[in-house]
């Protein structure tokens, strides 16, 4: 029985593409090591030394060809501006919490400014957002907060700094209770880098052999040309190195410092969260209090005194989320919510459409054309019509849906429709003739059939329809974003190209290997989803 | 043919059906003038040459397909559609390969007795397991199950629904010999208890003495049409061991085969052979350890051979 299972999951491991991980099953059950060995160097050496290959010739190659926005990016810059792209997360997080602080500060204050307005408040104030203890917990938590949003601030003063004296300074008056020597070594290490070749880059701006005078003698200026050209050259290549490793020590004090603060003793972040959960809970109270008192001033007449007071403490527990800028893992996770909401509408019409025309061969004769002329059309002229259909369909104001989100799902959703369409009618017009003989001998009903016996034999077709559509729609999404300024992958791949920093190519190569990688995921999702339901 | 069914009406008569499949000028007879009465409780086989239309003749019965000449009657009305009054086990066992054996023998229980209550349905379809010896196999798919377990489901799938025709299309064709054996003794077994009508089309002439109390031989297509019937009067229960020795059966068989031999060869003699050329295609080996790569998919297999297509040109 075990045995039974343990080959049904290599089974299905090597149909989901991890049949790598396979030999070492083997290898464990005790299976002869020779040809586990060869299976293991096809199917995991091999491609990792193809990878490793590829690497290799991207990073010789990217050195040869000069931009204007620099030389091309090899791999190691645009590992380090993947990881500055989560260093950019980290650091909005961070500001996202600070939000929180502050929220809570102001809400301590506010307490205990109009405690006595609160005497008069007919509930009960709960206890959390009084007690000292948790107030304590909340200074202490807040020094600690401080102290992290220090040691992230630091680089960037550092990068202000003018002279190495000054920086120095700035890092000696440093004082951190937690990792004080480990913030201070990497800021100390940073610095001969940074300065030297701040000092290189004005040399070169200022230096006279790089600079053609108008009196310069011909050959002169051509010496001195190719002079330039050989010092922006290696300039370049300095600063994508430094660039690199200022990457590495914000990533690791952004690190360090959300860690400090996410990792609070166990006791304090006990109490903030007793503190938030108590003052969630007292809005609404505190709220109907103060409508109460309002409609009372309305309908008698008489003021009451400490109105504005209530006012001020309905205001200071109003919910506020934080609104912050997108972020990448935002962006990717919007791009991703985009995709799945276009496939699922164009699910929702492809596979029962395709029911009916695998069911009914007048329906399919009549609905062909359609496809076949529908099927090649470009995402790229869909989405004009979509805007402009969708635009004047969506009027109301607060709309369920964002407009760029519903031009761009939409247009997904135009584009996979068809393979889903296609091969769910395929699936249903080829059903085995011996099955629908069982139906027939049964005289099973019409919904009874396509229920029980048409749907399950056409489903693994259905699933190789969905998921040539959901890889239609992945790639379709990209483009749909950029034109529809959709915030997602497609947007941030535009606007990083129209930015143009030194950053723009490696930031946009990032950006390929990420949908790369989740259009993969995604495929093998579906590829596993499809094992599932076939039923050879 | 006793007395008493000579005086009743036959259950199911083919009156002059003829068969054509193809229109104008490609139309293909493959039945000719057909005449067949069988009475209620019989055991009817009908022994022929792979190709020449049985299947096409039980389709008939069960009202599958439409004659082209000639009528089909069951309890005299004409058949127009199928019923589960006339159960067919059909020749690949045709079980759903998404449902497990319960679920394919209970969503005929549950079509055919939809009025009973799901006790007495989940009893009724744990009786017909066990009657075929599959009463530990209920929760596995067909693809976990030998030939002969699948027949077995799909007999026990046309018996649960208590037709009053049996209907079975060379349902032990393709088993082993053992197997066959086997089976052949189970439903033989089963049929002496229940005494059911059956229609079994066999190309097992050894089979058809054993099972049938009757067999008739279909002639070898094109235009195949019914021989005489020959009554097989062994006492039940046949023993396969014994009856091997028995000279009535040795005569019976003789009798059969040689008839079969016979119209075979004045049929090929009279019509002209066709001669078609096979399409140039190699099997896929399925096997080659080199398919399984990486990221690849594995080939596809090849598309099912169209059964009904092949006889009707052969």
């Amino acid at each position: 029985m075990n045995e039974q299972i343990f080959y049904r999951c290599v089974g299905f491991l090597k149909k989901i593409r991890l049949g790598w991980i396979t030999p070492f099953l083997f290898l464990l059950k005790g299976e002869d090591p020779r040809s586990q060995f060869k299976a293991i160097f096809n199917g995991l050496i091999l491609p990792l030394v193809s990878i490793l290959c590829f690497l290799w010739g991207w990073e010789i190659c990217s050195k040869q060809i000069v931009t204007k926005f620099g030389t091309v990016p090899g791999p190691k810059q645009v590992w380090s501006a993947w990881k500055g792209l989560g260093n950019e997360t980290r650091m909005e997080r961070f500001k996202e919490l600070e939000h929180y602080y502050r929220l809570r500060e102001k809400r301590i204050k506010t307490i205990s400014k109009y405690s006595n307005v609160l005497n008069e408040f007919p509930g009960e104030v709960p206890n959390a957002l009084t007690s000292g203890e948790v107030t304590a917990a909340m200074v202490k938590s807040k020094e600690l907060f401080d102290e992290a949003k220090e040691l992230m601030e630091v680089y960037n003063r550092l990068s202000v700094a003018v002279s190495l004296d000054k920086a120095s300074d700035s890092i000696s008056n440093l004082s951190f209770q937690s990792n004080q020597d480990y913030a201070k070594t990497l800021m100390i290490r940073s610095i001969p880098s940074e300065f030297a070749y701040k000092k290189r880059d004005e040399s070169f701006r200022n230096n006279s052999d790089f600079i053609v005078e108008p009196d310069d003698s011909p050959d002169t200026a051509a010496t001195k040309l190719v002079n330039q050209k050989e010092e922006s050259k290696s300039l370049a290549s300095a600063k994508a190195n430094l660039l690199i490793s200022r990457q590495k020590s914000t990533t690791t004090s952004s690190k360090l410092a959300l860690g400090i603060v996410t990792s609070l003793p166990n006791g304090m972040s006990k109490h903030l969260e007793s503190f938030d959960a108590a003052a969630i809970d007292f809005y609404g109270p505190l709220n109907s209090w103060y409508q109460e008192l309002l409609a009372k001033e309305n309908s008698t007449g008489k003021k009451y005194p400490g109105k504005t007071k209530v006012k001020m403490l309905v205001k200071a527990f109003e919910g506020k989320t934080y609104v912050g800028k997108d972020t990448y893992m935002g962006q990717i996770l919007t791009s991703l919510k985009t995709v799945f909401f276009g496939f699922f509408i164009a699910s929702m019409i492809a596979i029962p459409l395709g029911l009916f025309c695998g069911l009914n061969s007048s329906i399919n004769n009549a609905i062909n054309p359609l496809i076949q002329i529908f099927k090649p059309v470009s995402p790229l002229a869909w989405l004009p019509i979509v805007m402009i259909v969708v635009g004047s369909l969506v009027v109301s104001d607060d709309p369920m849906f964002e407009l760029s989100f519903l031009n761009s799902a939409i247009t997904v959703a135009l584009c996979s429709l068809w393979p889903t369409l296609v091969n769910t009618s395929l699936g249903v017009s080829t059903t085995d003739r011996d099955f629908i003989n069982v139906a027939r001998v049964l005289k099973l009903g019409w919904f009874k059939k396509i229920t029980k016996i048409i749907i399950p034999a056409a489903m693994p077709l259905i699933f190789t329809g969905l998921r040539l559509s959901l890889g239609v729609g992945w790639m379709v999404l990209i483009a749909a974003e950029m034109l529809a300024q959709n915030p997602g992958l497609g947007k941030f791949v535009w606007d990083m190209f129209q930015n143009g920093s030194s950053e723009t190519l490696s930031m946009i190569m990032v950006a390929v290997f990420t949908i790369g990688i989740i259009g993969f995921f995604l495929d093998t999702v579906m590829l596993s989803l499809q094992e599932l339901v076939s039923f050879d | 043919m006793t007395l008493f069914q000579l005086l009743m009406n036959p259950l199911i008569s083919l009156n002059n059906v003829s068969k054509n499949y193809g229109v104008g000028l490609h139309a293909t007879e493959v039945l000719h003038d057909i005449k067949l009465d069988i009475y209620e409780g019989e055991f009817v086989a009908i022994v022929g040459y792979s190709g020449s239309g049985k299947t096409t003749l039980i389709s008939l019965i069960a009202g599958l397909i439409t004659p082209t000449v000639g009528t089909v009657l069951y309890k005299d009305k004409i058949v127009c559609e199928p019923q589960p009054e006339r159960a067919l086990v059909f020749q690949n066992y045709s079980l759903l390969p998404w449902m497990t054996v319960w679920e394919n023998i209970s969503l005929a229980v549950d079509q055919v007795f939809s009025k009973w209550p799901k006790s007495r349905r989940h009893q009724h379809i744990r009786h017909y397991l066990e009657m075929v010896n599959l009463s530990n196999a209920t929760q596995k798919r067909p693809s976990e199950l030998s030939g002969g377990m699948r027949q077995r489901v799909a007999l026990a799938r046309a018996l649960a629904m208590e037709p009053s025709v049996l209907l079975m299309d060379e349902p032990l064709g393709a088993l082993d010999a053992l197997t066959r054996g086997n089976l052949q003794d189970e439903i033989s077994d089963i049929w002496c208890k229940n005494k059911k009508t059956v229609i079994l089309i066999t190309n097992d002439v050894d089979e058809s003495i054993l099972l049938a109390d009757r067999v008739i031989p279909l002639s070898r297509g094109p235009k195949a049409s019914l021989g005489p019937s020959i009554p097989v009067n062994l006492s039940r229960p046949r023993n396969r061991k014994t009856l091997n020795k028995h000279s009535d059966f040795k005569n019976l068989r003789k009798h059969i085969v040689n008839y079969l031999i016979d119209e075979g060869a004045s049929q090929s003699k009279s019509s002209k052979r066709k001669n078609f050329t096979l399409p140039n295609i190699l099997p896929e080996n399925l096997n080659d350890p080199a398919r399984y790569v990486f990221g690849k998919r594995q080939p596809k297999r090849s598309p099912k051979v169209n059964l009904k297509a092949l006889e009707v040109e052969i």
